[in-house]
């Protein structure tokens, strides 16, 4: 090797080390501070931190933190609510997934149409889901009330026999399922929409001329082509459907009879109900990898055959 | 803009002096805090007799007329609406006074009172600037627990006696028992519910401002339609609120006798502990090491509740919740139902007339207590500006206008027996009640594990009522989740 070939090899480094760390790099460090900062504090430490206390039996007000190695999650085993909750949790995920994505794209079908009033329709089907999740709930606790609400009204007067709905332990979980459906529907119907308006009209007169009627169609040129829609869908869906909170909160409070107790309000109850936070947060990181698995798998069985 | 140009706009030295004057004042904000967290307290504390002048020279010499006499509620509400909880307290908003910051969750309305007595207290002392704020109800533990682990929480606030113990063996509250030997903080009086509430590991804990007793509220109409007099003839014993919500029970009418609390939580156990305690049975043993409510008086306990939903299917099934008993009374379509007196407020408001009555009779009268208990924080700013503020609080002539407003009870029978709240007492007979039960009513057990316990009871109390399990099989549950929380908790 020459000494020339090192010195050009060093100039070379020295460049790329100029360019790495020049004005360049260093601005855009820059304008970055804030957003890394807000990253670090919210959401990385957050994040670090809460793993650290999943190791300790810490109560949120003590300045120690006894570290007790595994036990959360040795324990996490052994919980039968723990266990009832993750069930329930599971229970919830397939029925809100299932239905909000038909829905949703049943809605989209058919206001993708050209009809007069499309526009009005599409805010009016979206609008549940800009509005609080809370308001919406109270709303329904009172659409659900056995004896005065509004749905046993309904079905009184159509002749069907009333449901004891949220009080009813094999009901209350339907009941929220319903809800969350209805609220969050308007939402993925507008992402299907986006994914209908891309799918060229040459393939629909293609398969027209082909004979394709519209089941045909829908089935073979619609439904593939949105795929990866649906599994975006299926993917946003069933993450929002494992952290269920706020309408378990506010309608069930995880009853009756634990019907409806699911893992963020099981997580919540111990951090702020009964001061256990790093239990809660062994609960959380549990949560983390039951989502981190269910996504991946969904990634390798679905994520196959979304492209086209 | 390109990129050269902008290298133009901005030379090297340019850059590197915003990042210096950035990096500068990061390490002020840094040092500015450091020195505030580092600086003591450079006032000490008051000796027991200046608070004990001060409440010399505040205290009224006759009773005080009328509340219209306190400053509008609205001048008030301004510092509590505009103080934000988590930030620190502001400065004295007149020279030399110290502040004390005390955080509550009462709405509007609700906090007139204590907001129209902190403008009078503010007014007539000269030492402490009283600052209110208010913080939403389900916000309150974790905020005042995120202040109390950051080392900056306020003065005071309204502690349940849930939450107490907790804060207590965190270290978090001041010890105030030496004050009670002095005389400043006279508690000789209290009701012994209260005391049991306040007192924690020996040691006394927080101040008794503001409680409630449970008792039933009767739909008069109702009740004289099913021919019975909730006057002249309430419910007495077990078998009289059986014999009684049968009579109002109407399933045809949709109008339920009687409507249970079974929400499932401690909202739940706090009711139907009252009925335990009838029973002659107790929440846990002495020692507090063993969870004592599956016994025989709390299976019976139990199986008095189920009965009346299972049996004689006298309160609904259902999910019920304090507000959707209140709600449903409200329609009038309920006999009766129990809760604690805020509620007499609210039965003004309807449309039919309401009677109370004080809760039954089994082996023993027997009433859990409720309320709210205002610990000072030791990591405090001014413990001792907290403590001046309570302990004026605490007099029979300013506890028992705050309790007149809020609609609940004083804690103690020199404010009971203050001649302008017997005179209340007098003008709104159907308070008497609930203050005809302070004498004997009970708290839960102060122990810190209590809101998991309670909580866990509220869920075994509603799958007996579901029928899910006997009452015996669901206290059995319970009692063996709270005895292993009692032990690890040792």
């Amino acid at each position: 090797v020459h000494a020339g070939d090192i010195a050009s090899l060093e100039s070379r480094r020295s460049i790329a080390r100029q360019r790495w760390w020049g004005e360049q790099t260093r601005w855009g460090i820059l304008c970055l501070l804030p957003t890394l900062l807000y990253l670090l504090t919210f959401v990385v430490f957050p994040v670090a931190f809460s793993l650290y206390l999943s190791f300790t039996s810490w109560d949120m007000v003590s300045a120690d933190k006894p570290w007790v190695g595994l036990e959360n999650y040795g324990s996490l085993l052994q919980d039968a609510d723990f266990q009832r909750a993750l069930g329930n949790t599971v229970y919830y995920s397939v029925g809100y997934v299932v239905l909000v994505v038909a829905l949703s794209l049943a809605l989209a079908l058919l206001l993708d149409a050209k009809i007069k009033g499309v526009g009005f329709f599409r805010a009016l089907y979206y609008t549940p889901s800009v509005v609080s999740v809370v308001a919406v709930s109270v709303v329904w606790v009172w659409i659900y009330e056995p004896t005065y609400g509004l749905l046993n009204a309904a079905l009184a007067v159509v002749g069907l026999t009333p449901s004891r709905w949220l009080s009813d332990p094999s009901m209350a979980m339907p009941g929220v399922i319903i809800m969350m459906v209805w609220k969050n529907a308007g939402y993925f119907m507008v992402i299907y929409l986006a994914g209908l308006k891309g799918i060229p009209t040459s393939l629909y007169e293609a398969a027209a001329i082909d004979g394709a009627n519209w089941w045909s169609s829908f089935r073979h040129v619609t439904l593939p082509l949105l795929m990866p829609v649906t599994f975006f869908v299926t993917v946003m869906a069933m993450i929002n459907s494992f952290q269920v909170f706020g309408p378990i909160y506010v309608m069930t409070a995880g009853g009756p009879v634990k019907a409806t107790l699911v893992i963020a309000y099981y997580l919540y109850q111990q951090a702020f109900q009964f001061f256990r936070m790093g239990y809660a947060s062994a609960i959380a990181y549990v949560l983390f990898a039951v989502i981190l698995v269910l996504t991946l798998v969904q990634t390798k069985w679905l994520g196959r055959g979304v492209s086209y | 803009v390109s990129w050269s140009e902008t290298r133009r706009i901005v030379s090297r030295r340019g850059f590197l002096s915003t990042i210096g004057t950035v990096a500068a004042l990061g390490a002020g904000v840094v040092l500015l805090q450091a020195c505030q967290q580092a600086a003591p307290s450079p006032t000490p504390a008051p000796k027991p007799t200046e608070a004990t002048k001060l409440a010399a020279t505040t205290a009224p010499t006759t009773a005080p007329t009328a509340p219209t006499a306190a400053p509008k509620p609205t001048e008030a509400l301004k510092p509590a609406a505009a103080a934000t909880p988590t930030v620190a307290p502001k400065p004295a908003a007149s020279g030399g006074k110290k502040d004390a910051n005390i955080w509550h969750t009462w709405q509007v309305k609700q906090a007139e009172p204590l907001v129209n007595l902190t403008n009078e207290f503010n007014t007539k002392q000269s030492d402490v600037n009283a600052i209110l704020t208010f913080v939403p109800s389900d916000q309150m533990t974790q905020k005042i627990m995120a202040a109390i682990a950051a080392g900056n929480p306020p003065e005071t606030m309204p502690g349940s006696p849930f939450n107490l113990p907790a804060f207590a063996d965190a270290g978090g509250v001041k010890d105030l028992t030496e004050y009670t030997k002095t005389g400043e903080l006279d508690i000789k009086d209290v009701y012994p519910g209260c005391v049991n509430i306040i007192t924690y590991k020996g040691k006394v804990i927080a101040v008794p401002l503001t409680v409630g007793t449970q008792g039933y509220y009767m739909n008069e109409e109702l009740w004289k339609a099913a021919g019975l007099d909730p006057v002249e003839k309430p419910p007495k014993t077990w078998d009289d609120l059986i014999k009684y919500a049968q009579a109002l029970n109407k399933p045809a009418e949709k109008q339920w006798g009687w409507m249970l609390h079974n929400d499932g939580t401690n909202g739940t156990s706090q009711i139907w502990a009252s009925y335990l305690m009838q029973n002659g049975g107790e929440v846990l043993n002495a020692e507090m090491t063993k969870a004592t409510f599956n016994g025989p008086e709390g299976v019976e306990a139990l199986q008095f509740w189920v009965d009346l939903v299972n049996k004689y299917k006298v309160s609904p099934q259902a999910k019920v919740a304090g507000s959707d008993i209140t709600q449903a009374y409200g329609t009038g379509k309920v006999g009766f139902f129990q809760e604690y007196p805020f509620y007499l407020g609210q039965i003004r408001e309807l449309k039919f007339r309401s009677q109370t009555a004080p809760l039954t009779t089994k082996a023993k009268p027997g009433c859990l207590i409720g309320g709210w208990y205002f610990p000072v924080f030791a990591k405090s700013k001014q413990p001792e500006a907290g403590l001046t503020f309570l302990t004026w609080m605490f007099k029979p002539e300013n506890q028992h206008r705050l309790n007149i407003g809020m609609g609940n009870l004083p804690t103690k029978t020199s404010t009971v027996n203050f001649p302008a709240y017997q005179d209340h007492l007098k003008k709104e007979p159907q308070i008497n009640a609930f203050v005809n039960q302070l004498a004997i009513a009970k708290a839960w057990p102060a122990h810190r594990a209590m809101p998991e316990i309670t909580d866990s009871l509220g869920q075994a109390i509603q799958e007996a009522l579901y029928m899910r399990s006997t009452p015996k099989q669901a206290l059995d549950n319970v009692a063996q989740k709270t005895d292993a929380l009692l032990k690890k908790a040792q």
